[in-house]
């Protein structure tokens, strides 16, 4: 019988066991971050450094000064500005390597150093590539049908009310565009989780042979699909209180960043907007680890078909090493 | 004594002849006198259908020739005809872009189609006209533009004379384009009744309607009747004279407006009315704000700003004669926002708007009234006398009003100036049009608008500098004073300028040439004053050079720079050091320069270049070393495009970079954060 832990908590224990993964990542979000911005710090320095102009943003937050400085950045001979959003992709490169290792560590207990989560990125790098392939083929047509109402739907909006109404009106077509791509996001996760779960498993590949893991992404569906319905409301919900969460640390976080804007250091701004966005990464993380949960409480079942040979031994049934403190159960 | 008993026939003639008592009395204004030449006169009688939004009208325009000679033919602006495909207007906005709108799609919208059909004109005296009207099409030869149509008259009308028109016309109210139109049950009516041009300078000036242009007319009387649906409320131009319910659950409300260009409407079910008045140096003032239910805070902020801009432009340039100024909250997402018409402007806000932009406009569009309204500028040809000089006024009255640094945002954790603003829109398109540039000739709708608002605004910004804040105010009163209700031009605004500098010793007079002198044929204007100010003039007005000083280098050596420099600090202070500042000219355009120049030991000393050159070395020998250099000490030379190598400082700041850096890291990683979520 499947086991029915609490997501929330049990999500929250997986992560902060694996605290290293969620650091590692959050290392990575920052120091790519930094480095494709060191043109653009440099760019800026350049200019302001030795500029009596630049001291209505010492102690002050010009935003005339702010756009002057743009402009000027603009006229100047490199694409500084135009490199330094270059971290987005290099960013997610990595973390089609860092996501998989997690989850890997999140399932064998294997602790999530940077090795680890490396070498075991590497093995499902591709599957993942074709996960994040299969859910925009999946999800885009639905969402661009949902954005093409969205637009009807703020025209309708826009012809008959105006002011706060309509903006909250508006905001609502929207909210529920991201709560029907959540269920997308949610269910693609568990075929992550679930994906991590199959390569865990040696299949026999002839007798005598030593099995090799399940590569076919295509066999995760329909067990992320059962786990997915059979507790879509815990799961969907557990998804949805974890991203508001993640949302209004950066958000709360950041408003009080700008409040400091106009002092004249730059440690408050940064420590707090730091805060905010390692906040939104853990419960990011956070999620994760529920839906490893879940999918440990539901477990592959994998028909194995195993060729009767008698005179020869046969390979032994791939076994799950559960996290530390998980009970072993059978799947 | 019963009311009905005073309505004797003495009084009832005396009520039939109300228009001709209501111009005597003058109730639109406060003057006891015309104010200006009331060219024309205006009976309109229009019927509003809300529904279809259109408007079927009877016009009766009396036109006096005061031109001095016999007119052969009597152009009319037809504005609303210009949203079609067909015409100029969008063919400009969709090729080079509008103001408020590109209309960029390959696809034009049936709804966006508006237009205005004139179904007959008679003149008395002339006879049925119909026939003869045909489209011309001045500027570019675009028959297909239909924004002016010609009348030939079959005999001249001679000097002195007027003639009376009778139309009847149809407007289609398009959904809304560049200040015009309707958005959901708000409908503006602006530039919607035939109008003749101006005969200017031994000519007719009738421009085709542009993306970039505004207009230009003739003063006059306005008496319209306006029949709308009982549930609207409307403001208009002018004051308001009657409201006449109808049977048939309409209402008829009339207005009356006189020495004014324009008239203009707006109706909606939606208004809320908050009024406020203000004591002019002529008379009270109402200030009428129409603002929507939509935005509960809109009619106390516009009123609050409008009534603090009346007492500033009351101070500074001189009287608003008129009675009422009416501003209208428009329908949001509209493109009728921030516009102007005579005692009538339209202003701009949200439900949330925590900055001064409802301010900003509201101020800006009232500026107008100034500079378009009154001193009535020719807005196709010199653009830059109404949207750059209000610009420039309104820079200023903000600052008297909101604070230099905050006018635009006000928070404790930033804070931006309007001035800031308008030089930057400047500096994006520094060099491609002089502000003399005929509107619809603007390489694009970028630089029409950072050379025409942010170049004016930052070129009389950078004037007072030159001749002083106190000449500046005195010139632009008397600027106003002397050219209200006329069609002055861009000489008339500088010479004034020059004229009260030089009287105020700012400026020097130099012998007035000639340039025509002894040339067969040549037709150039000579100015009547020539000043010092000249230069200044053909650079930042008429050409487009490019301001930016910088300062190059900086160093500080001792004397005897072969004896080694004691360490004791109270030693080396008596040690002599040479300190040079080079300072260089970037920009083709040539400005004398102040530097201020600081020494360690707090001494400032303020050196003057007259910025010919291209470079410039500055030499000093003392007891202390230089810590800073900066060119326009005082910051008022804002026609400098670079700010930031107006100085050098020897300390390093790393504070700013270090700030914006980190905004922008976690801009970074936030994209980043939401990116991944995604795959």
């Amino acid at each position: 019988m499947p086991q029915k832990r609490m997501l929330l908590k049990g999500g929250f224990l997986l992560t902060v066991r694996n605290w290293p993964a969620v650091v590692w990542t959050y290392a990575f979000n920052l120091g790519l971050a930094l480095l494709f911005a060191l043109p653009l710090h440099q760019q800026v320095a350049a200019i302001t450094a030795h500029s009596l102009a630049s001291q209505r943003l010492t102690g002050a937050f010009d935003l005339g000064t702010v756009t002057d400085l743009v402009l000027k950045l603009s006229q100047g001979p490199g694409p500084a500005t135009l490199s330094s959003n270059f971290s987005t992709p290099f960013y997610l490169i990595l973390y089609f390597f860092i996501v998989p290792g997690t989850l890997f560590c999140y399932q064998t207990s294997t602790p999530a150093g940077l090795f680890n989560l490396l070498q075991s990125g590497f093995l499902h790098f591709w599957r993942f590539v074709r996960i994040t392939l299969i859910s925009i083929l999946v999800s885009a047509p639905i969402l661009a049908g949902l954005n093409a109402l969205q637009n009807l739907w703020s025209a309708h909006v826009d012809l008959n009310t105006v002011g706060r109404r309509a903006f909250l009106l508006d905001l609502g077509g929207l909210v529920l565009i991201a709560l029907v791509a959540a269920v997308f996001r949610v269910y693609f996760d568990l075929v992550q989780v679930y994906t991590v779960q199959l390569g865990l498993i040696q299949f026999p590949v002839a007798p005598g042979k030593k099995g090799r893991p399940e590569r076919q992404i295509r066999r995760t569906f329909k067990p992320a699909w059962r786990t997915f319905r059979g507790n879509f409301l815990r799961l969907y919900m557990s998804f949805i209180v974890l991203s508001l969460l993640g949302l209004a640390a950066v958000v709360v976080t950041a408003r009080i960043a700008m409040h400091s804007l106009a002092q004249p250091r730059m440690w408050p701004i940064f420590l707090l907007s730091q805060l905010g966005l390692f906040m939104m990464l853990f419960t990011r993380f956070w999620q994760r680890g529920a839906e490893t949960i879940l999918a440990l409480d539901n477990r592959i079942s994998v028909p194995i078909e195993v060729p009767v040979v008698p005179n020869l031994p046969q390979e032994p049934l791939p076994e799950f090493t559960p996290p530390h403190g998980e009970e072993h159960r059978d799947s | 004594m019963p009311r009905s008993s005073i309505l004797s026939p003495a009084i009832l003639v005396a009520l039939a002849a109300l228009p001709s008592v209501i111009a005597a009395q003058s109730i639109a204004t406060n003057s006891p006198v015309p104010l200006s030449m009331r060219v024309v006169s205006y009976n309109i009688d229009a019927r509003l259908d809300t529904a279809r939004k259109s408007l079927d009208a009877t016009e009766v325009l009396t036109y006096k020739n005061l031109t001095g000679q016999p007119l052969n033919s009597v152009p009319f602006h037809l504005y609303l005809n210009a949203f079609r495909p067909q015409s100029t207007f969008t063919s400009e906005t969709h090729f080079t872009g509008g103001i408020r709108d590109s209309e960029q799609d390959n696809e034009y919208p049936n709804e966006k189609l508006g237009g205005i059909n004139i179904s007959t004109i008679s003149a008395d005296g002339y006879g049925n006209l119909t026939s003869r009207m045909h489209f011309i099409a001045p500027d570019d030869g675009n028959m297909q533009d239909h924004t002016v149509a010609e009348i030939p008259l079959p005999h001249p009308l001679p000097p002195g004379a007027t003639i009376t028109f009778h139309l009847a016309f149809h407007d289609q109210f398009p959904l809304s384009i560049a200040r015009n139109g309707y958005k959901r049950d708000f409908i503006m009516g602006g530039q919607w009744y035939p109008k003749p041009g101006v005969f200017w300078h031994g000519a007719w000036n009738c421009h085709q309607y542009h993306s970039t242009t505004e207009f230009f007319s003739d003063f006059g009387t306005f008496n319209v009747h306006l029949t709308v649906p009982q549930a609207y409320v409307v403001g208009a131009s002018g004051v308001p004279t009657s409201n006449q319910p109808n049977p048939d659950g309409t209402k008829t409300l009339g207005f009356y407006g006189e020495d004014i260009g324009d008239f203009a409407f707006a109706a909606s079910p939606h208004f809320t009315v908050t009024d406020g008045t203000y004591a002019s140096s002529m008379g009270p003032v109402q200030v009428h704000v129409l603002a929507l239910a939509s935005h509960p805070a809109a009619g106390p902020r516009y009123r609050d700003i409008i009534l603090k801009t009346l007492g500033e432009f009351d101070r500074r340039f001189g009287p608003y004669p008129y009675k009422i100024v009416t501003i209208i909250d428009p329908e949001p997402g509209s493109q009728i926002g921030g516009m102007e018409y005579p005692t009538l402007f339209t202003g701009g806000t949200s439900w949330y708007e925590p900055a001064y932009i409802t301010e900003i406009t509201a101020e800006h569009e009232f500026g107008h009234q100034y500079w378009y309204g009154m001193v009535a500028t020719n807005e196709f040809e010199d653009a830059w006398l109404d949207e750059g000089i209000n610009s420039y006024t309104e820079v200023n009255v903000l600052d008297s009003i909101l604070g230099r640094n905050v006018s635009v945002l006000n928070r404790p954790y930033a804070n931006a100036g309007d001035y800031e603003f308008q030089r930057l829109s400047y500096a994006w398109a520094p060099d491609f049009d002089p502000v003399t540039r005929w509107a619809f000739n603007f390489s694009n709708s970028r630089s029409y608008v950072g050379v025409t608002y942010g170049k004016t605004a930052t070129l009389l910004a950078t004037l007072e500098s030159i001749v002083g804040r106190d000449t500046m105010d005195e010139a632009m009163r008397t600027y106003f004073m002397k050219y209200r209700f006329t069609h002055p031009t861009t000489e008339d605004f500088l010479r004034t300028i020059e004229q009260v500098a030089v009287e105020r010793g700012r400026a020097k007079a130099l012998p007035v040439t000639f340039p025509c002198a002894g040339l067969t044929g040549c037709v150039a204007d000579v100015p009547a004053v020539n000043s010092s100010l000249r230069p200044y003039f053909d650079q930042a007005v008429y050409g487009t050079q490019v301001l930016d000083y910088t300062v190059d280098r900086v160093s500080s050596s001792p004397v005897e720079w072969w004896v080694p420099e004691p360490k004791d600090k109270h030693a080396r202070e008596q040690i002599p050091y040479l300190s040079t500042v080079y300072l260089q000219r970037k920009g083709d355009f040539v400005l004398p320069v102040t530097v201020e120049v600081v020494f360690q030991d707090g001494t400032r000393l303020r050196d003057h270049w007259d910025g010919i050159d291209r470079w410039k070395k500055f030499s000093y020998v003392r007891n202390s070393k230089v810590i800073s250099a900066e060119i326009d000490p005082d910051h008022s030379v804002l026609l400098d495009v670079d700010l930031f190598n107006n100085s050098y400082t020897e300390e390093s700041n790393g504070i700013p970079a270090r700030k914006l850096t980190s905004v922008w890291t976690a801009t970074q990683q936030f994209i980043a954060q939401l990116a991944s979520w995604i795959v």
